[in-house]
């Protein structure tokens, strides 16, 4: 929870500056601090994941279908259709629950144009594949390949997240900025059609105040696994999961963490992956664990309980 | 030696509305505090606009946009709307998979009317995109009535309407919905975001479930919380912002009386007018080309702007789009011009833009306290 008095003070500032949304001055040291701390030469601010995700495929010229793990953030497959792709979602590894370069390799078909990978997944192997097949590849989440990422930023105040777009190619990233509406940031490049992809001046305060306080955490799988020892902390959907022996473990964690003031939504598996076997009773054994960073604690020591 | 510019800062046709910085704060902490200032949002704007629903969303583009989704006809291919408009509009209907087919405007209203897209009917049509101009409202009552008739669902692009009313009553409750802007160039500054106002509560689920991203065929599109707050914020000070521009908009009708070649397009005399943004009209009898004017305003740092131009139907589309021609609304396109207006523009700033063009005009009135190159205090 961030302090109150470096809310207003963040919010004071925009009003005496008047400049509220457009890239301004805090959109572009957003910027210029997550490129530093992803270690990447562009970092793109846009207002949430899902619209991000949108133009990175539309900026990336990607066209029929695109691989993706069957366990990405449900948002994931919902903005590759926005940008016009068809989703194919992969089925899993049962240990880590993210995809195999050898999984997708069984997806690709004539009309494939891009793999699409999460963090946590078999990044050196997936892009080796793409390479191997003339397909793109990018990624949802942080990993280690420099390939174009949509990566979350800190959001307080922002039900529906903020992000950025990473990349080290200069044309994507004039191409991502033309279509987010840039009011003159960067160099212009054609691209098909624009978009509002815009971050605030207040969104972008928000995330500047998370990017100090927690630079680079976005999803707290290690501190889980480290508060957790001996325990299967996996990222599923882009957040951190506990992967229980049995549904019956998964329901007692549940009701634990529930009883004890913590959200327990379940991951909502798309529809369209429920042929994907592993990925369903990966589910069925999945707790989704809070990503606020001051609770992790508190989580653990209910699921050390438990568990 | 480097002349420096007549205005400084430049003079904005954005809006840029300031609400009261203690108001904004009250509900930031409320925002900060958890508070479902959102709902609240919703409320206060669904009643402000005498409509049953309100659903709050990221921003205006894709509040049209999943609009634009929920409503078109399936299996139809055609949205029907101006050329003469938002630049990016075209741009919403390709993403919302449809192919832009534009229609003429009324030289009058400069808004489509019945009569204009009735000319341009044809049965791949899935939804009629109509759009309020920016200053006045389109025939609501008239489009309605065709959009009946025809069977299509109505959606207004409502952005630049949002305190005015129609005969029938307040903007925001008519056709299926009706879609809004809070960015902060907008009446209601909520740094970015959106909103769409229906009376169909099916419709609204449907769209709270393409907007939170739970329909599988939506996304999430939500509102951020301090973005919601500004908002507040801004409807809170509505009727104030109202007065401010009356009195800009009072102060060039004063100083462009008698200009030749100039008409200030007047806004209906009506306690609902905004009177948000000023256009003017550059008659033939006008010395300057459109061009040649805009270029001398914006070298004195005055950032007045083209009104929607080039019109949608003249700028190339990387898309399918059914091409037009559209010889009213290309006239018009290059007949006006947005002069500086909102919340910075002081009376004093009116009267020394007008100064300026009056002195291009030749007519005698034109400004000896200050000249381009000249720095103003």
């Amino acid at each position: 929870m961030m302090a109150w008095a470096d809310v207003e003070a963040a919010f004071s500032g925009i009003l005496e500056r008047r400049w509220y949304t457009n890239h301004g001055p805090l959109a572009q040291a957003l910027e210029h601090k997550a490129a530093a701390a992803f270690a990447v030469r562009h970092a793109i601010a846009v207002t949430n994941p899902a619209i991000g995700l949108i133009m990175l495929a539309e900026a990336l010229h990607l066209s029929g279908e695109v691989i993706l793990p069957a366990l990405a953030p449900g948002r994931c497959a919902q903005s590759l259709s926005w940008a016009g792709l068809r989703p194919v979602f992969c089925d899993v590894d049962p240990g880590t629950l993210g995809i195999t370069a050898e999984q997708a390799a069984c997806c690709i078909g004539p009309d494939t144009s891009a793999i699409l990978g999460i963090a946590g997944a078999d990044e050196e192997g997936l892009a080796r594949l793409a390479a191997a097949h003339g397909l793109a590849f990018f990624q949802d989440g942080r990993g280690h390949h420099p390939a174009p990422a949509l990566l979350l930023l800190p959001c307080h105040g922002d039900d529906a997240g903020a992000a950025c777009i990473t990349t080290q190619d200069d044309t994507l990233a004039a191409r991502v900025r033309n279509i987010r509406s840039s009011y003159g940031a960067g160099s212009a490049a054609p691209v098909a059609r624009t978009a509002n992809g815009r971050l605030s001046e207040a969104q972008a305060a928000m995330a500047l105040l998370g990017l100090k306080q927690a630079p680079g955490q976005a999803c707290p799988v290690g501190t889980y696994r480290a508060g957790l020892p001996g325990r299967h902390v996996v990222r599923l959907g882009g957040r951190a999961a506990l992967l229980t022996s049995s549904t019956g473990e998964r329901s007692r964690a549940c009701a634990a963490l529930v009883s004890a003031g913590f959200p327990s939504d379940p991951f909502v598996l798309d529809p369209r992956a429920s042929g994907c076997p592993v990925s369903v009773e990966g589910v069925s054994r999945a707790v989704l664990l809070p990503q606020v960073l001051e609770q992790t604690a508190a989580v653990c020591a209910v699921l050390r309980g438990v568990c | 030696m480097t002349a420096l510019p007549l205005f400084d800062p430049p003079l904005s046709t954005s809006n840029l509305v300031q609400p009261d910085r203690t108001v904004f704060l009250h509900y930031a902490r409320a925002a900060h505090d958890g508070a479902p200032v959102v709902e609240w949002l919703e409320t206060r704007l669904a009643a402000f606009h005498e409509a049953a629903h309100c659903i709050a969303l990221c921003n205006g583009f894709w509040g049209l946009v999943l609009s634009i989704h929920a409503l078109a006809i399936p299996g139809r291919t055609d949205i029907l709307m101006p050329s003469l408009t938002y630049r990016r509009m075209a741009d919403v209907a390709a993403w919302a998979r449809l192919r832009p087919r534009f229609c003429e405007v009324d030289r009058r209203t400069l808004a489509c009317t019945a009569a204009t897209m009735q000319a341009a009917l044809v049965p791949e049509i899935g939804l009629l995109l109509a759009v309020h101009p920016i200053v006045n409202q389109c025939d609501v009552s008239g489009l309605v009535a065709l959009a009946a008739e025809q069977g299509l669902p109505l959606l207004f692009d409502s952005v630049e309407s949002v305190f005015e009313h129609v005969p029938g009553g307040k903007v925001g409750g008519f056709g299926d919905a009706e879609c809004f802007s809070l960015h902060a160039s907008k009446l209601l500054n909520g740094f970015e975001g959106g909103y769409v106002t229906t009376n169909d509560p099916a419709l609204a689920r449907r769209l709270g479930t393409l907007r939170d991203g739970s329909a599988a065929d939506g996304m999430d599109a939500r509102l951020n919380r301090f973005h919601a707050a500004m908002a507040l914020a801004s409807l809170d000070g509505l009727d104030n912002q109202v007065g401010r521009n009356r009195a800009r908009y009072a102060a060039y009708q004063r100083a462009l009386a008698g200009l030749p070649g100039l008409r200030l397009l007047p806004f209906e005399d009506s306690p609902h007018a905004s009177c948000k943004t000023i256009v003017a009209e550059l008659l033939p009898s006008w010395p300057l080309s459109r061009t040649e004017t805009l270029a001398r305003l914006n070298a004195a740092q005055v950032l007045a702007r083209a009104y929607y131009h080039p019109p949608l139907h003249m700028k190339p589309m990387a898309y399918p789009h059914v091409p037009a021609s559209l010889p009213i609304t290309e006239r018009l396109s290059e007949a006006f011009i947005v002069l500086p207006c909102g919340h910075h523009v002081g009376l004093d700033d009116i009267e020394a833009v007008v100064g300026l063009l009056a002195e291009w005009a030749g007519s005698g009135r034109g400004t000896t306290a200050w000249a381009p190159g000249e720095a103003r205090a």
